[in-house]
């Protein structure tokens, strides 16, 4: 899913920055909040960023239509989920930043375009299917479920649009571009990945529940009825 | 190779005196890391940038490890996202810090894995098992 470094012309480049930032803004805004409500925000913030950081620089080989090709979980369902869409999009954008500038994964000018896919877009499609999910009285584990799926197919539906974009001016139709590409994401690798993401999400959120469903009862995940453990 | 290992001395050596020599300035955790960071980027990062290891070895035959390489383990980031934008005529290009000469990035994924991993632990610790 990571653009890599010269694919973005500077227009776009100015765009997805512009997009971006206000998101980071608010999320900075958000950890500052939240830290003095609850004082195990920052610890749980530290785990899911390092959670995010490895999640998607993890090469997963999966065994596809056109023979083997690795891919990556993106992580920012499981964030958005337990931290709230605009802090996933802070520890997004943190981790998207290390992995450009060390790890020769994505790149400076196109991390504007990468906060907007699996930052964004990731971590609100994750987050309102992991509520629409709850609203249709399902289990933990399968709102979790449909949070990690959702928000690793919206993000590579992001990464599709930021690629089909790129026929504008140049006789192409973007609409055909980008299911062209997203297509492809889906035949090759992510088709699979999307539902391991899930189940990983979906067991993470049942492990969080059994061990300090304190932590799910202060951010809000689940009702007052359930017991409450001391965080 | 010796200059190699002369460098991550010179690091580590660095690394260490910063430990002793700021701790007596109280820094707070975020002015910790970007100093951390500086360090990186300032020790190790300079030859990678000026392609100080591309001119030493410029009369041998080297191996070079490129992002086109296709194969069973090609991601998708590569082979897909790459020939997308190659096609439409915004093809990739090497990154502004390419740290994906010889075992550098191996070197830069394991102190990675080591720092992220000890994250997790710590915070999932003080977090999941630690009682009040």
């Amino acid at each position: 899913m990571h653009i890599t470094e010269g694919i973005l012309p500077p227009k776009w480049v100015i765009t997805w920055f512009a997009v971006a930032m206000p998101f980071v803004g608010i999320g900075i805004y958000h950890v500052k909040r939240k830290k003095r409500q609850m004082p195990v925000y920052l610890p749980l913030v530290g785990t899911l960023g390092a959670a995010v950081f490895v999640f998607s620089c993890f090469p997963i080989p999966v065994i596809a239509l056109n023979g083997m090709a690795t891919s990556h979980p993106c992580g920012t369902g499981m964030s958005a989920v337990l931290l709230g869409p605009f802090v996933s999009v802070l520890v997004a954008a943190i981790a998207l930043l290390i992995q450009a500038l060390f790890l020769a994964h994505g790149g400076l000018t196109t991390l504007g375009g990468n906060i907007f896919s699996m930052g964004i877009l990731g971590s609100f499609s994750g987050y309102f299917a992991f509520k629409i999910a709850q609203r249709c009285r399902l289990s933990l584990f399968w709102c979790g479920f449909l949070a990690g799926m959702v928000s690793d197919l919206f993000t590579y539906l992001g990464t599709s649009i930021e690629l089909g974009l790129l026929v504008i001016g140049k006789g192409g139709s973007f609409m055909k571009a980008t299911a062209e590409i997203f297509g492809v994401f889906m035949m090759t690798s992510q088709g699979v990945l999307c539902i391991v993401e899930g189940i990983v999400v979906g067991f993470i959120l049942v492990f969080v529940y059994k061990r300090k469903p304190g932590i799910l009862l202060h951010l809000g995940l689940i009702k007052d009825d359930t017991k409450l453990v001391q965080i | 190779m010796i200059q190699n290992l002369f460098r991550y001395k010179i690091f580590i050596s660095l690394f260490s005196l910063s430990g002793l020599t700021l701790r007596p300035l109280r820094l707070c955790g975020g002015q910790s890391f970007f100093l951390f960071v500086a360090f990186i980027i300032l020790v190790l990062f300079p030859p990678v940038l000026s392609g100080e290891e591309n001119i030493e070895k410029k009369d041998i035959p080297v191996v070079t490890q490129t992002n086109n390489e296709e194969g069973a383990w090609t991601g998708i980031d590569v082979s897909i996202v790459g020939k997308y934008a190659e096609k439409y005529g915004h093809p990739p290009r090497d990154p502004y810090i390419n740290t994906d000469q010889g075992d550098l990035l191996l070197f830069v994924f394991t102190v990675a894995g080591v720092v992220g991993g000890f994250i997790m632990g710590f915070n999932v610790r003080k977090i999941f098992y630690e009682k009040e």
